[in-house]
């Protein structure tokens, strides 16, 4: 006899099924706010998610080692590749992978030591990447106050702008992005390594893996997802400037437990982050053409993010 | 008997019979307690004695109304309804049970602890619980040498199980008293005081549990012995008729498993290769062991209870890439643990991938897995342990004991380790599934793989082809030969000759205030703190003046009250993002409401504390992670100031704005202010009841909720101080800024984060200490003032707050590591 899953057990495996619902709904509000249906207002928004989507999967990753797993460190380090490519690339291509190439290894160092910190240091991540963030927070002021404006290289600012067959480049590449990450962790050692360490690290310990260094590199992967993002939205935003990162602290995690990955750990949704990205760039879209105050807008998030996050737990799972 | 005792049981009836009737309890498909009828009279003492996993344990958990029964009933009297039956209901009827998990809040002082269960003192309440807990201490025990002062992390085991003891038998309702291994930890001479003062309280009719190992004990102080076994009583003496060879053979009882039609298999001696041997290993609990595994054996490690076979089993895993002379590996390892819920199952996944996770690398090819290999392994191990599901692809959880067990051993036999051990594998596993378990170890071994096994359950012993025996982490015998479960348990209880006393050490460990400050958790960020006095009074003397004082910490005080404020929040276990919108949207109402409508602005920061007391609930029962919450909750506050303010503006109120300005004589009035409202702070975290029952919530919600609390309320407690000091730290932004604007604080999130952390508090623990808050917040603010001073920049200044977080952690994770 076969038992045929129920539309709502189906649904719990598939958590990230709610956020792309959600931004459905939210593309249907915005035609009717605007009374204007096109597929044009998704392709803008969804040009505007990859940045968050793209910073947003760092911060899954981060998450999904459990114990505790967050990076605080992202705002900072989106900020500062933002001036440090802009800085290196000097607005020439020559320079581009030259610019690009220290940008995400300084992204990496950032990480590793985020990990060094937390797997050999013993401190819990919250307070680890915190410090580590204060530190990158000073290294990107001093950096740009000894910067003299100028942009990245054409090449990524042509990227971020551009489209192919009418499809913004930025989609393709944070699909990009995905789909090599989705890769590592469906199908590589790593990624299984990572989910059963975050499930239990206890159980994961004693079952052969190694638990620090899979830890170590799941820092490492937050932060250059945050330097890739950050320089992306630097070549975007047309030049870096402070405190740009900011937004993303609570945006990253917003987008990630939105998506339906478990902030506690061991089950994550790649394609929920996207869509947990989407929704949120939705939802200001959403709330900018109905004209609600920016205040409201605010109160708005929060009262979704809390309320999204209390449905999960008392939807069955 | 001594006339000073406090004890004068209420229950004037001493005639009354406690009375067990039929009780059964399954654990899933584990029977713990079978069909168990015991009875007790008042001013009796009753050993309870059995093997490990006997049901001892489960059925005074039962009496004490933390675990219900299936089946049967209690009558004390009359009979008592399960329904109306708990914790609390129980410690009325006059029952006190002492467990071997002690239920002592460690980060609360002794007499604190007291106070925690025996809240209804009168005078004053602290020296009333100071002066009960240490005469009960020193009837008991005389001349206890504890401090009532003392926190318990400071007392070595043998003291925390005194103050156990006697926080118990304080209880003036004493009718009944279990007492599960009150010894473990005791050195001799307590032992002996115990045993005296349990013969004076059964004089007062007080009936009395005693469950030991230690045989000459229960039959020096007992009246009447019952034994248990696997679940059932298995006898019953009068101690002044029996021995202790006779209360042996009592525990030992039929062998159930045995001739299961499994024969062992033998190392018929003929393959000499060893692999694995421990030469004189020392390592924590385990002293001098000398043992050694070969191709085809199957070892088994018994003992009492807690003798250090499962440190064992697990150190000889995680050491098994180090190299040593008294360790030696010819071959690698595998583990299986027992404990499925903590260490061996993945939860979210299926049968297929909890057995391919320990051997990803046969599965995989250039660090890709390759689905085809996998469901490979996994079919061959599903259908060679017949697995009793829907099929690989079934969750791990929809599965019973028994089958989650297979899954784990599937796992290690995957890896094809040489060596497998096995940490109490078959706890809760169906019988079914056990005798399939020992086939298999059987054939594993007999393929010429060395299998070690630790069990709770002396009949698997039988299993094995020789046996050691631990006590206390020494080998004191090893078995081979005809090994029963009789012998094992035998040998598990022999006194051990030569055994060294275990020399206690019982110094007193009350120390004085000096001792204290030198030890403290905070003073690396003290000595950081004035190490910056001193540099910026050496760099510009003026900033030392009270001129220069008051602008300094002036700017420091709304960090402080955002570091309590969020000290507060970590007690309960969580982390408050949400802190630095909240304080700004307070300076946004002070601001402008404030100003222009008092009592409406009254009315609203009322109703914001309030609304932080409900997110305290809203955290407890959801049991979402309170770092998204407030997270979510950041938005909201963000949003109510902006619509407030939506561009900075407004101005302080003048009374506001002019604390700034005032200096009374010497010390300016925003210091004094802050120095008030700290003080306050203190008090309430540090001297009053309900500070001792939210540092004891921060610690040990079970103990204090088991002691009659509410853990909803202290939590709304906790958030509403959390609030209350948000709401003073968001007065002093806009005194200090005289303007209203919603970003003003948002640093001050995560800032106060690390002000707490700075102050030697802890995340978990319930360790919270408002003065090494006070000292955190400063240094972070005076940071900037000294670089300024150095002519640095403020760009520099998170970088050094950041470095300072990270020196200081540093630091004391150094120092616990020399502790430890």
């Amino acid at each position: 006899m076969t038992i045929r899953p129920s539309v709502a057990s189906r649904a719990s495996n598939m958590p990230w099924i709610w956020s792309l619902l959600g931004s459905l709904i939210l593309w249907i509000g915005i035609g009717i706010v605007s009374s204007r249906f096109n597929l044009q207002t998704l392709t803008i928004n969804a040009t505007l998610a990859t940045f968050l989507a793209i910073i947003g999967l760092g911060q899954m990753t981060a998450i999904t080692g459990g114990g505790g797993g967050i990076d605080l460190s992202i705002p900072y380090v989106v900020t500062l590749s933002a001036f440090l490519s802009a800085g290196l690339m000097r607005d020439s291509n020559g320079l581009f992978l030259y610019g690009m190439g220290i940008t995400l290894a300084v992204g990496l160092l950032i990480g590793l030591f985020n990990g060094i910190i937390i797997v050999w240091v013993k401190v819990p991540p919250i307070v680890a990447t915190l410090a580590t963030g204060f530190i990158v927070d000073s290294a990107g002021l001093v950096y740009a106050h000894g910067f003299s404006s100028s942009l990245p290289s054409p090449i990524l600012t042509n990227f971020v702008t551009g489209t192919v067959a009418g499809v913004p480049l930025m989609i393709v590449g944070a699909m990009m992005v995905a789909l090599v990450l989705g890769g590592v962790f469906r199908k590589m050692i790593y990624g299984r390594s990572l989910l059963a360490v975050g499930q239990s690290n206890k159980a994961a310990r004693y079952a052969g893996v190694p638990v620090t260094r899979v830890i170590l590199i799941s820092y490492a992967i937050s932060s250059v997802l945050a330097a890739l993002g950050g320089s992306l939205l630097g070549a975007y935003t047309g030049g870096a400037f402070l405190n740009m990162g900011n937004p993303y602290l609570l945006t990253s995690i917003g987008a990630v437990v939105i998506g339906g990955t478990l902030i506690s750990g061991g089950r994550s949704t790649i394609i929920g982050t996207l869509g947990g990205a989407l929704f949120l760039t939705l939802v200001v879209t959403l709330m900018e053409a109905s004209k609600m105050a920016i205040g409201v807008q605010d109160m708005v998030e929060g009262v979704l993010v809390i309320g999204v996050l209390l449905a999960s737990r008392i939807l069955p799972t | 008997m001594n006339k000073s005792t406090a004890l004068t049981p209420l229950n004037t009836d001493i005639t009354t019979t406690l009375r067990l009737d039929h009780i059964v309890k399954k654990f899933g498909t584990t029977v713990a307690i079978n069909n168990v009828s015991c009875a007790i009279n008042r001013g009796e003492i009753v050993g309870l004695v059995g093997g490990n996993g006997a049901g001892k344990s489960t059925l005074m958990r039962i009496l004490s109304g933390v675990v219900r029964p299936d089946e049967g009933s209690l009558s004390i009297g009359t009979n008592i309804n399960w329904d109306e039956f708990g914790p609390k209901p129980a410690r009325e009827l006059g029952i006190r049970v002492v467990t071997q998990e002690l239920s002592l809040c460690t980060n609360l002082t002794v007499a604190e602890n007291y106070f925690i269960e025996y809240p209804k003192l009168e005078g004053s309440w602290r020296v009333a619980a100071s002066q009960r807990i240490s005469r009960v201490l020193a009837d008991i025990f005389p001349n206890p040498h504890i401090g009532v002062t003392t926190i318990i992390d400071d007392l070595n085991l043998a003291q925390r199980q005194m103050v156990e003891i006697a926080r118990a038998v304080s209880d003036p309702n004493l009718a009944w008293l279990v007492l599960d291994e009150p010894t473990s930890s005791l050195p001799r001479e307590r032992v002996n005081q115990l045993l005296d003062y349990l013969k004076r309280l059964r004089q007062q009719g007080v009936g009395i549990i005693y469950i030991s190992h230690r045989l000459p004990e229960v039959l020096a102080v007992t009246t009447r012995v019952v034994a248990m076994r696997n679940g059932s009583t298995s006898g019953e003496v009068n101690t002044v008729d029996t021995t202790e060879s006779d209360v042996v053979g009592l525990m030992g009882g039929k062998v159930t498993l045995a001739g299961a039609g499994v024969h062992v298999a033998k190392n018929d001696g003929e393959s000499e290769d060893c692999l694995l041997r421990l030469d004189q290993f020392d390592q924590g609990i385990l002293q001098n062991i000398d043992m050694t595994i070969n191709r085809g054996e199957i070892i088994g490690i018994s003992g009492l209870e807690g003798s250090g076979q499962s440190e064992l089993i697990r150190l000889l895993y995680r050491l098994r890439q180090k190299r040593s002379k008294s360790l030696q590996y010819h071959g690698n390892v595998a583990l299986v643990s027992g404990n499925r819920a903590e260490m061996g199952i993945f939860a979210y996944w299926s049968i297929a991938k909890n057995i391919t996770i320990a051997s990803l690398r046969q599965i995989a090819r250039l660090g890709i897995l390759s689905n085809q290999q996998e469901s490979k392994v996994a079919d061959y191990w599903y259908n060679r342990l017949k697995f009793r599901a829907a099929g690989t692809d079934s969750r791990i959880t929809s599965l019973s004991g028994g089958n989650q067990q297979k899954a784990l051993i599937a796992r290690a036999l995957a890896t094809n380790a040489d060596i497998l051990l096995l940490d109490d594998p078959t706890r809760g596993v169906d019988l079914e599934t056990k005798f399939e378990l020992y086939q298999l170890l059987h054939e594993w071994a007999n393929q010429g793989h060395g299998v070690v096994w630790f069990s709770t359950e002396d009949d698997e012993m039988e299993q094995c082809d020789r046996v050691y025996i631990l006590r206390r982490g020494r080998v004191v015998d090893e078995l081979s030969e005809g090994i029963t479960a009789d012998r094992v348990v035998a040998s598990a209880f022999m006194e051990v000759k030569d055994e060294k006393k275990q020399s206690v050490h019982e110094s007193t460990l009350h120390r004085g205030v000096g001792w204290r400050l030198l030890t403290a958790r905070w003073n690396l960020s003290l000595f950081s703190l004035i190490i910056i006095f001193i540099v910026m009074g050496v760099l510009n003397p003026t900033s030392i003046s009270t001129f220069g004082l008051n602008l300094l910490i002036g700017s420091a005080v709304p960090l402080v009250f955002a570091g309590i404020s969020q000290m507060f929040v970590i007690d309960s276990g969580g982390i408050d993002l949400g802190l630095g919108a909240f304080i700004g949207l307070i300076n946004v109402i002070t601001a402008t409401t404030l100003v222009h409508d008092p009592v409406l602005a009254l009315v609203i920061i009322i109703v914001l504390i309030g609304l932080y007391a409900l997110m305290g609930a809203l955290i407890y029962l959801s049991r979402v992670p309170a770092i998204v919450i407030t997270l979510g909750a950041s938005f909201i506050w963000l949003g109510l100031a902006l619509t407030l303010q939506p561009i900075p503006g407004g101005s302080s109120p003048a009374w506001l704005a002019g604390f700034w300005n005032v200096n009374i004589p010497v010390i300016p009035l925003p210091i004094v202010l802050s120095i008030a409202g700290l003080v306050g702070v203190y008090i309430i975290v540090q001297r009053t009841k309900l500070g001792v029952l939210l540092r004891g919530f921060g610690n040990a919600p079970n103990a204090i909720s088991h002691a009659g609390w509410s853990g909803l309320k202290l939590q709304m407690g906790l958030y509403a101080l959390a609030g209350t000091a948000a709401v003073i730290a968001g007065l002093f932004v806009t005194a200090a800024n005289g303007a209203a604007d919603a970003n003003s604080a948002s640093s001050y999130t995560l800032l106060s984060i690390a002000a707490v952390i700075l102050g030697g508090s802890e995340f978990v623990g319930g360790i919270i200490i408002p003065i090494g808050v006070v000292i955190g917040a400063l240094t972070l603010s005076l940071i900037g003032a000294l670089l300024g001073f150095l002519s640095l920049g403020s760009d520099y200044q998170s970088a050094v707050e950041g470095i300072l977080l990270l020196a200081v952690l540093g630091a004391r994770a150094l120092t616990r590591r020399e502790e430890n």
